[in-house]
């Protein structure tokens, strides 16, 4: 579904990708481990249009998209959930959903928008209790719950995800991470970028460590758990306290 | 919801019906030509305020400009109406073409800026335009100005006295007011408001955010060339003085002071700044140090601009009496 190859962008002079080659088949969970700064986040906005790829190749689909608009993907089939949410803070619940459906008003009727939006409430029942609330109001939780949920509004096929356990409670992520579960079997592709090594590997099927921009290792996620490299690196004090 | 939604809007154009009423009776009231012409700078002060509360509440571009195109449109007018012997109405078409030109080429490099450093350029794109109002003598007269713009006229009527441009500029105002309120309640007023709260999140979401940036910043700069083009009508005379940087700080804190974000908050704000102002000149030199103190005062107790303020005490007010008689129930059944 997602296939890149020598991928590069830079901020700058900084370049934060240096030749990235990664895969995604459709159906799939497949995560990006590293630690700060070594080019996650990046990649997501590059591969989502919001930064620009100096060279390499992104084919979605089977069409090259590394020169089109953050629009052009999206209506493509592609939705990202940016670090840190981003929600919309003083809009409300609705008005966050229905952003996230922007680049289908023109294609797809307003019932099949609502429907859409009746599905995202049933998976989220908390966001329709909230949904005339403001995002900025809103827990850590029902935040993300609220990003993931727009990001559905606009019916992707592949889903990017930045660090959605980021600044949560192990009981939310562990809920978080079920939802996510229960997307793929709903048919949706997900790449996903974490911090938290140890949450994303046991729910992918494949992973793919980045260090300074460059992917260092891939491999299946029971390989790479049992990895003795990754371990040290990313288990270390983990496996230790166990 | 959509009901919900449905009944908000009804109450909006209830509002809108009931402002415009209230302008059309103040006339029969205020019958005198003082009145009226504070009146027309009201409304010529609302609508430029509305677009900047588009660009700077919805959008959080921020522009310390608007006095240029503001300026913009009333040299616009007056040159094509006093040098070419074009009519008002050809002098409005004008200024809004030369406005949304010249706004459109600064909001290209101008909105790549953020913050701080678009005020800044903002600010220096009114003082250049400042000078070149001063400067280029031939054309705009300079520091004289031009005289002799006239009255927009509909088949041998002349919108020329103070009592029947009022008419006309309260039309304007009430059509710039509903495009405004519809704009801010569609997709493209979500849209602005994403690209206020965060860029890369709207841009995940497929807003083109350069686009509706320099779409609304032209929007603003039209709207401001609109005001100009009506003030050089009222006024029958444009000069630079009325265009300085000092016109566009009061713009912004027309905007800020009203309630941003809100287009009802953009109305308010105009009015009451405009009146005060008004008032205020009868204190000579002291009026800019209470204008001032008022300002300041106003933002410590209402950081979210009158609108907000009175929306939220409305709110309070609503959850107090659905409270109580829930209490009154509670009360009862415990006695």
């Amino acid at each position: 579904m997602l296939d890149i190859r020598g991928l590069r962008a830079s901020y700058g002079h900084i370049e934060v990708l240096k030749g990235i080659d990664l895969r995604v088949d459709e159906g799939e969970i497949v995560t990006m481990i590293g630690s700060n700064g070594a080019g996650k986040s990046s990649l997501l906005k590059t591969i989502s249009g919001v930064v620009r790829a100096s060279s390499g190749e992104i084919t979605f689909k089977g069409k090259n998209i590394e020169r089109w608009s953050c629009a052009k993907i999206v209506a493509t089939g592609m939705s990202h959930v940016p670090e840190g949410r981003q929600l919309f803070g003083p809009l409300t619940v609705f008005e966050n959903l229905q952003l996230g459906a922007y680049t289908r008003y023109r294609r797809d009727s307003k019932k099949e928008i609502d429907e859409d939006t009746e599905f995202v409430f049933e998976m989220f029942p908390v966001l329709k209790e909230r949904w005339k609330q403001t995002a900025g109001t809103l827990s850590g939780g029902e935040q993300q719950m609220l990003a993931i949920g727009r990001a559905l509004m606009s019916k992707p096929q592949l889903l990017l995800l930045d660090e959605p356990s980021m600044g949560l409670a192990p009981i939310i992520i562990q809920n978080i991470f079920a939802i996510l579960k229960d997307l793929r079997k709903k048919g949706l592709t997900l790449l996903l970028v974490e911090q938290d090594a140890m949450v994303a590997l046991s729910i992918a099927d494949r992973g793919y460590v980045l260090q300074n921009g460059q992917v260092v290792m891939a491999d299946t996620s029971q390989n790479l758990l049992d990895n003795e490299e990754v371990k040290a690196i990313y288990f270390g004090h983990r496996k230790k306290a166990h | 919801m959509t009901s919900g939604r449905r009944g908000r809007l009804n109450k909006q154009w209830l509002w809108v019906g009931l402002y415009a009423l209230t302008m059309a009776i103040i006339p029969n009231v205020l019958a005198n030509n003082y009145y009226m012409k504070m009146l027309i700078v009201l409304a010529i002060n609302t609508i430029i305020v509305i677009g900047l509360n588009l660009l700077m509440g919805y959008a959080g571009q921020v522009s310390l400009g608007h006095a240029a195109f503001y300026g913009i449109g009333a040299y616009s007018s007056a040159i094509m109406t006093t040098k070419y012997g074009m009519s008002a109405w050809l002098g409005i078409v004008a200024a809004i073409l030369v406005g949304g030109l010249v706004a459109y080429l600064i909001a290209i490099p101008a909105l790549r800026l953020k913050g701080h450093y678009l005020a800044m350029a903002t600010l220096g794109f009114a003082e250049i335009v400042h000078i070149l109002f001063i400067e280029l003598r031939e054309i705009t007269g300079g520091t004289d100005g031009l005289y002799g713009v006239p009255a927009p006229s509909i088949a041998g009527f002349a919108f020329d006295t103070p009592q029947r441009l009022y008419v006309l500029v309260w039309m304007v105002l009430v059509i710039c007011l509903v495009m405004a309120l519809n704009i801010a309640k569609s997709r493209v007023g979500r849209a602005l408001r994403a690209v206020h709260g965060s860029e890369i999140a709207a841009a995940s979401m497929g807003v083109d955010t350069a686009k509706y940036k320099i779409q609304v910043f032209v929007l603003s700069g039209i709207l401001a060339c609109v005001g100009g083009s009506l003030y050089a009508s009222m006024a029958g005379y444009v000069s630079s003085e009325s265009f300085t940087l000092t016109v566009s700080i009061t713009l912004v804190t027309m905007a800020v002071c009203g309630g941003m974000g809100n287009v009802w908050g953009a109305v308010i704000g105009a009015s009451t700044l405009t009146i005060m102002q008004e008032y205020l000149k009868s204190y000579n030199d002291y009026n800019l140090v209470i204008f001032g103190a008022i300002l300041i005062l106003a933002m410590v107790f209402m950081p979210q601009g009158i609108y907000g303020a009175f929306s939220d005490l409305a709110k309070k007010l609503k959850h107090r009496l659905q409270a109580i008689p829930e209490t009154a129930g509670e009360q009862h059944a415990a006695s």
